[in-house]
């Protein structure tokens, strides 16, 4: 067991690498501007339907159907007179908690398995590869509607379907960071009082691989957030629920392009391609601050 | 490893892959809710014997190991069942729409590894200029764009807006051509959206793994070696960086197929394409199953056996065991 | 480095200026007659005793006859029989054939092709014509072009066997098993205006001009039926002149091409013998899983007066229908009956009265508690594949709420709902009927022989029953009708259904460049309908 003096030392080194943490990343414009943006989206999400409510700025207008922006409605309506932009802000806290979800189900079950397999090596490790590989090699998409249809459409289902089919990139590189991490110093002393081997995997692998989950995931729940979107509009999500993803849906299957309601498809879709490339940057910044080789020499 | 041994290797291991994805689909589809022979039989007024019937047809009396069983065997006599909506043997189905969707695939992947590896190594090449960020964004927010959506707003833009080119489609039937070159290029017509615009999708990710391989290529120890032996700029990129740059591009494909898959899918869907994609989400709505399982199994062995092929590509380009 | 740049962007673009163009400049020609009809949903066969949807019914109608058709007035009217009469008793008729008709393969239609089509269909219960079949006897053949067939007793709606009538000697090739099953008849063989010559499984069926058709060759040459994965392609291709018309099209597009306005193309909103209901589960077996509260009629009228029909289908369906009230709709006139004052219009009021005097008085929540000391909280199963249904969904909850019924929606598929259906497991959902011009099969629907099977309410009246089996037998259409009227009044009264609308046909058509459009009946759809007159007579506009 870990002593109060020990948690206290391991909690000034976490503050201490943060800070150092943020001083290089805030050197990354692209990282800062992806973190601005999904700061953004993520105060939409919490606060947006609320605001919503209070203004009552999602009252339909029947009469206006399918109309382009006006003063009222700022981005105009849908086929059933439905503000679009009260939609858009209502949409991100169910689209952005799907992604979410989706990616904690999925970081839990690859670190798991990566560190798992990195740590007792073998059997053990050659049958659970050989499962990753598999996953790996699946086309996600195929297996992502296979398991939808047989599940039926609703948004657990989809943020499951997601979860188990996304974690097998982030077992690899959990798995081989373990590997390394394995045959360091600190293990070995651990493992040479006496320390089992939960107690090793959970206290000195995992607060080390944990850097790369953080840019791992970031990756993850971009993949997430378009396979969300992808599968609602292809008809797996639950049509009393919006998310961007099914206002896409319905604005494809209600002629919103032979309407040329370009109102009706574009919010949405830009929505999600500023949500992805926010996580993107913030990946790409990660990246680099924790991967020194890949920083500019400037 | 010798290339003997590392070929045995990686087929052994695509055998396990396929066996475990067909043990896989198979149970998949043994746990759906819901009986399926409601399913099937969209006429409640059937009668006992004609159900006990196509419960038999199905094999769905058996227990479920007999099942599997019945299912490998019909598998490797190339039965990969009956269609519930069209009543057809699956793989005949399958098979009907595989020229469709290689056109449009092969097409597509062919124009977006010429272009992204033109670009990518171009920006490279810029790397740092404004030419460089801009190339960069450009991809950067292609490849965060979901496929489906492009494909709308290209069909919006081209052939609704601007009527250049049909809304979908791969050609229209029971019209007669004056030529051969007329025929072609409608044809053609009907092909360039649908493959543009997965170029498109493809493009931004190959642009980003060639510039980044070339860029990590370039500041290799052979590469100062060789630009300070005096060899020119553009013999360096030619002879030294780019052969080595590529080794990644080639993974890239193999690794890419299953999302060029899920980019089919998303493509026919919007353009009408009549190939695997477009049956797969046809299939989808209508819940026919054993259509479903066979794609599924279908796709992912083409995929197993290209990244096998990858595999042994990769082996023989790698210069590290050339010399 | 600067050639190498420019040379394949150079390419891109010229060859994106070729293909464009060249396709622009046309080069293509149509020297036929060639009709093409855009639709949603797939052909899933050419097989008749497995196919189930409207467009391979429509594909079925060109390639076979029956025997009989009908006017604009949905009168009977000779087809392949000529002529026919029943004896006395009414159980022996006698059908006198058309002579001359070929098949497509050029064999001669005699009356033996008749007699095997319904002995093989009644002998092996296929696919959904057994029921026009079963109740035939005996069928014998007397000469080429004479039959009789006896009923076991006397069938009002004869001679309307909607049964297509097949070759002989093909299908009795067939195994029975194969023909419900795996056989594909990819290269069928009837006698109808068209003949199948090409078809490509979910992109389209081409069918060609029967040149010895025997009501004389059709003027176009080709009919094609092209299927569309999605509404926007097909009605931009109705547009620009790729179809001739389209049907089965959602309210916001038609709506879009009504008011577009364009000369050559008319938006028709066709009469149709289909509605919508919302179905309650009046099963009162232990075994039901539904909300007993549902065994009340007082809740069920309650919920029919809470409901503002108008407003749903002014929203929901774009105004595209009417309030719907008895089983048989208003299209058929002859049997429709008008309920008058008797038809509960909109009155929330009377929904809260009737539901106080039954004992439901509000509790917590705004909610209503049944004498049982329950909530009134019920489901209401919708379908995935109807975003209209979807969208009068979310209206219902909000009506029913404001009388104190807490309803919660939920979307399933058809399979799923289906299931659910026959397990007893729901209290409500919403779907459709497509009635047949005769009542007979629409009626059947609430009796009680057809719970696990036709039925979908688990609706139980003797009396019903008991009318339904009298007016089958009922050969005097007055007295007939009557009896029809009577069986609308009481599965009105007891309200296992509300009847929600009557839906239109939604179709759209050019007129610039065929002409000879027939609708049928007079207020109905141009195609998709029970006759195939628009493709026997239309012709190009010179």
């Amino acid at each position: 067991m870990i002593t109060s003096e020990q948690k206290k030392d391991l909690f000034a080194l976490w503050k201490k690498n943060l800070v150092s943490f943020w001083g290089i990343y805030s050197q990354n414009k692209m990282g800062l501007i992806g973190l601005v943006i999904l700061i953004i989206f993520t105060l939409m999400a919490l606060f947006g339907p609320l605001l919503v409510e209070i203004t009552t700025m999602a009252v339909d207008d029947v009469t206006q159907v399918l109309h382009p922006p006006t003063g009222n409605f700022w981005l105009g309506t849908d086929d059933l007179g439905k503000d679009i932009f009260a939609g858009v802000i209502i949409g991100s806290r169910v689209s952005l908690l799907v992604g979410v979800a989706a990616t904690a189900i999925s970081m839990i079950i690859g670190t798991v398995i990566g560190i798992v397999s990195g740590f007792y090596g073998k059997t053990i490790d050659a049958l659970l590869m050989r499962i990753t590989d598999v996953f790996l090699v699946i086309p996600w998409l195929p297996l992502m509607l296979v398991m939808a249809a047989l599940l039926g459409p609703s948004l657990a289902n989809i943020i499951f379907v997601i979860g188990i089919t996304s974690w097998a990139g982030t077992a690899r590189i959990i798995r081989s960071q373990t590997l390394s991490i394995k045959e360091r110093p600190y293990v070995e002393r651990a493992r040479a009082i006496g320390s089992g081997d939960t107690h090793i995997m959970f206290y000195h692998i995992l607060p080390n691989v944990f850097p790369l989950i953080f840019a791992n995931t970031v990756l993850v729940a971009a993949i997430a957030i378009l396979s969300e979107t992808t599968l609602s509009f292809l008809g797996m999500g639950d049509p009393t629920r919006v998310t961007w993803g099914m206002m896409l849906h319905f604005a494809f299957s209600m002629g919103a392009v032979s309407f040329g309601a370009w109102w009706w498809l574009l919010p949405p879709g830009i929505c999600v391609v500023l949500v992805v490339l926010s996580f993107t940057f913030i990946g790409y910044a990660l990246d680099e601050v924790l991967n020194p080789k890949l920083r500019r020499r400037d | 490893m010798n290339m003997r041994n590392y070929l045995v290797t990686k087929f052994i291991q695509a055998l396990i892959t396929v066996f475990i994805v067909i043990g896989m689909n198979f149970f998949l589809f043994r746990i759906m809710p819901g009986d399926p022979i409601r399913v099937l039989i969209r006429n409640p007024k059937i009668s006992a014997d004609s159900l006990a019937r196509v419960r038999e047809q199905f094999g769905l009396n058996e227990g479920r190991l007999v099942q599997f069983w019945i299912y490998l065997r019909d598998l490797f006599t190339g039965d990969f069942g009956s269609s519930f909506n069209y009543r057809q043997p699956v793989l005949d189905i399958i098979m009907e729409r595989v020229p469709a969707t290689v056109l449009l695939v092969g097409t597509a992947t062919v124009l977006s590894i010429i272009i992204g590896v033109l670009l990518g190594v171009i920006l490279a090449w810029k790397r740092g200029t404004r030419l460089d960020v801009i190339g960069l964004s450009v991809s950067l927010i292609l490849y965060s764009m979901p496929t489906f959506w492009v494909a709308i707003i290209m069909v919006m833009i081209f052939a609704v807006y601007w009527q250049i080119f049909p809304l979908g489609g791969m050609g229209l039937p029971g019209v007669f051509y004056t030529s051969y070159w007329a025929e072609l290029a409608s044809k053609g017509r009907y092909l360039f959206l649908p493959t543009i615009t997965f170029a498109l999708i493809l493009v931004g990710e190959y642009v980003l793994i060639m510039r980044s391989s070339l860029l990590e290529v370039m500041r290799e120890d052979y590469m100062l070696t060789a630009r300070a032996k005096g060899v020119s700029n553009r013999n360096l990129l030619r002879r030294h960086a780019l052969p080595n740059a590529m080794l990644p591009v080639v993974t890239l494909i193999a690794i890419n197929l299953g999302f060029i898959v899920g980019g089919a899918i998303q493509i026919e869907t919007v353009f009408s394409w009549p190939g695997l994609g477009r049956l797969m989400y046809t299939a989808l709505t209508n819940r026919d199953y054993p259509v479903l399982q066979g794609l599924f199994l279908f796709v992912t062995i083409a995929v197993v056996g290209a990244n096998f092929c990858a595999d042994i590509l990769y082996r023989y380009l790698d210069p590290r065991v050339k010399s | 480095m600067k050639q190498f740049k420019w040379l394949p962007l150079l390419l891109v673009v010229l060859l994106f200026c070729s293909v464009a163009l060249t396709g622009c400049a046309g080069g293509t020609q149509e020297s036929q007659h060639v009709f093409r009809s855009g639709y949603m949903r797939e052909i899933e066969s050419l097989n008749p005793m497995v196919i189930w949807s409207v467009q391979a019914y429509e594909v079925m109608y060109l390639t076979y006859n029956f025997l009989i058709s009908w006017d604009e007035d949905l009168n009977v009217i000779p087809e392949l029989a000529r002529e026919w009469e029943v004896d006395e008793d009414g159980t022996l008729w006698t059908f006198y054939l058309q002579e001359g008709v070929k098949w497509h393969d050029g064999e001669p239609f005699t009356a033996d092709d008749v007699k095997f089509t319904y002995e093989y269909i009644r002998d092996n219960e296929l696919g959904y014509f057994y029921d026009y079949v079963a109740a035939m006897e005996e069928i014998e053949v007397l000469d080429d072009y004479t039959l009789t067939v006896k009923t076991d007793e006397p069938i009002a709606w004869m001679p309307q066997v909607l049964v297509p009538i097949l070759p002989a000697h093909i299908w009795s090739e067939i195994d029975p098993e194969e023909a419900e099953g795996d056989f594909a008849n990819d290269n069928p063989v009837g006698t109808g205006p068209f003949k199948v010559v090409e078809h490509r499984k979910g992109e389209y069926t081409r069918m060609v001009a029967n040149d010895d058709y025997f009501k004389g060759r059709p003027a176009l040459d080709e009919v094609i039926f092209m299927i569309y994965a999605n509404t926007d392609v097909m009605v931009e291709a109705l547009k620009q002149g790729e179809l001739e018309i389209i049907s089965d099209v959602p309210g916001a597009q038609f709506k879009a091409l009504e008011d577009a306005a364009d000369p050559n193309i008319l938006a028709l909103n066709a009469d149709s013998p289909s509605f919508t209901e919302l179905a309650f589960n009046v099963w009162d077996d232990p075994g039901s899983l539904g909300n007993p509260h549902l065994l009340d009629k007082n809740v069920r009228v309650a919920i029919e007066y809470a409901l503002d029909r108008q407003e749903l289908i002014d929203v929901a369906l774009m105004g595209y229908g009417e309030v719907a009230s008895t089983l048989v709709p208003p299209l058929f006139e002859y049997w429709h009956l008008d309920l008058g004052p008797d038809f509960r219009s909109y009155d929330p009021d009377q929904a809260e009265a009737i539901l106080e005097e039954a004992g439901y008085s509000r509790g917590g929540h705004g909610l209503r508690v049944g004498p049982d000391g329950e909530l009134m909280s019920y489901t209401l199963l919708i379908r995935s594949e109807s975003p209209d249904n979807q969208k009068m969904a979310t209206m219902i909850k909000d009506m029913l709420s404001a009388v104190g019924i807490g309803i919660e929606v939920s979307v399933i598929d058809e399979g799923t709902l289906t299931d659910r259906i026959y397990e007893g497991d729901f209290d409500m959902f919403i779907w459709g009927w497509y009635v047949d011009i005769d009542p007979t099969s629409i009626l059947k629907v609430a009796t009680t022989d057809e719970i696990m099977s036709w039925s979908d309410c688990f609706y139980s009246n003797p009396e019903y029953d008991a009318l339904h089996q009298l007016q089958q037998r009922t050969m005097d259409r007055e007295e007939r009708r009557d009896l029809i009227y009577e069986m609308q009044r009481i599965f009105y009264d007891d309200a296992a259904y509300i009847m929600l609308s009557y839906d239109p046909e939604l179709q759209a058509y050019r007129t610039d460049r065929y002409t000879g459009w027939v609708r049928n009946p007079r207020t109905g759809p141009v195609m998709y309908t029970n006759v195939i007159d628009s493709y026997e007579q239309l012709k190009p506009i010179e």
